[in-house]
């Protein structure tokens, strides 16, 4: 029973995933500007990779006719997820910070930028 | 244009498909072969064989065995070119000496936390290839290399002035290297040298007693085996690839500042 729980909650971790893949892959076309698409790419990260990667280590758990190697699978997809979920973001910012302060992106359409009002003229 | 990027769209997508098909129908066959060659079954059995010393090398992994001891002299040569392009690269840029007090401070501090987790996790896992490179797949060059990228990433996001700071200089690197070949010579030609003191017979790359040459190198720390000559080829070989790719980096990612000193010196030599 509990077998089943843990599958069933994988599974639909992996489909959530495969729906933050879907958005991410619209935004990166659809998206006006660098750091909005950038935004999605992040998306596209957090959402579908490292949900889905966390959905399979469960999905490993709950799969009895594995055997004992399950435990390595699952253990090695938590820990891969929970380092991507670290590293993803220190990649996307250094991206947008670099894109930024070389002034390749343009900043438009802005609403309200607040990073070149502290830094006086970016 | 409308159409154009129709037309793109759908024939990616047909692409995917039709490949995904392919792999289907004819790419997944078993994955271990029913039928291996005479050839592969003979390095397979004998590979780690303790009832039949003189044909195997008492590893557990049959691709280090192969290119450490069964064909050593040929992976020596192999991974000499990589070192010879290195002193290539290094006599281009002779003269060359780091300069610190350089303007860049490395990325920001998000980025810098991030590698502060991630370092230590690489450290391990080139140190954990390199040194069960005779019991796991891997090796001492994969090894190395992941060592070479921890040092790479750390000179990139803490600035190169940092690594510096830290007393890593091209010269420290060479010897490194240095060391690491001498070791790569040395482990090769020990059982030679001992039997030229014991007065028996042996041969250059030798790991356990084979026909005619009974030394053999201790195959077992305490518990766990080392593979003979293995673990020391892989150490040495992590050690010089890693201190070689490191110093690779180091010059080619020279500042102008230093390559204006390296010309001016050059300039001397001539």
């Amino acid at each position: 029973m509990i077998d089943l729980i843990l599958v069933a909650i994988g599974l639909t971790l992996i489909a959530v995933g495969v729906f933050y893949d879907f958005i991410g892959a619209i935004g990166l076309l659809r998206l006006p500007n660098f750091f909005t698409r950038l935004h999605a790419a992040t998306a596209g990260a957090i959402g579908g990779a490292v949900v889905p990667m966390i959905g399979a280590a469960l999905v490993a758990l709950g799969a009895d006719y594995l055997g004992p190697p399950r435990f390595f699978l699952a253990g090695a997809a938590f820990a891969s997820s929970i380092l991507l979920m670290i590293l993803s973001q220190a990649g996307s910012h250094a991206i947008a910070r670099a894109a930024y302060l070389s002034g390749e992106a343009r900043v438009e359409p802005a609403l309200h930028d607040a990073l070149k009002e502290r830094e006086g003229g970016g | 244009m409308r159409t154009r990027e129709v037309v793109i769209a759908v024939s990616v997508a047909a692409m995917v498909v039709l490949l995904a098909y392919a792999i289907e129908v004819g790419g997944l066959g078993p994955i271990a072969p029913q039928r291996i060659r005479d050839l592969a079954a003979t390095y397979l059995i004998n590979t780690y064989n303790p009832w039949n010393i003189t044909l195997s090398s008492l590893s557990l992994e049959a691709v280090t065995a192969i290119v450490w001891d069964y064909r050593g002299i040929d992976t020596f040569f192999e991974t000499s070119v990589l070192f010879v392009a290195i002193v290539g690269v290094t006599s281009l840029l002779r003269g060359f000496r780091e300069k610190t007090g350089l303007s860049s401070a490395g990325l920001s501090e998000i980025v810098k936390t991030s590698t502060k987790v991630l370092a230590p996790l690489i450290l391990v896992a080139g140190v954990a290839i390199a040194l069960h490179g005779h019991l796991t797949p891997g090796g001492g060059f994969q090894g190395g290399s992941f060592i070479a990228v921890l040092f790479i990433l750390l000179s990139v996001t803490f600035s190169l002035d940092y690594a510096i700071s830290y007393g890593i200089s091209s010269r420290k690197l060479l010897a490194l290297r240095s060391g690491g070949l001498i070791g790569i010579l040395v482990t090769s030609l020990a059982l030679l040298i001992a039997s030229l003191i014991l007065g028996v017979n042996s041969y250059i790359f030798q790991n356990m007693a084979r026909e005619g040459a009974p030394l053999s190198m201790p195959s077992w720390f305490l518990d766990r085996p080392t593979g003979g000559t293995l673990i020391w080829f892989n150490t040495f070989e992590a050690l010089a690839v890693a201190a070689g790719i490191s110093l690779a980096f180091l010059v080619l990612s020279l500042r102008e500042e230093e390559v204006e000193e390296a010309l001016g010196q050059v300039e001397w030599y001539e």
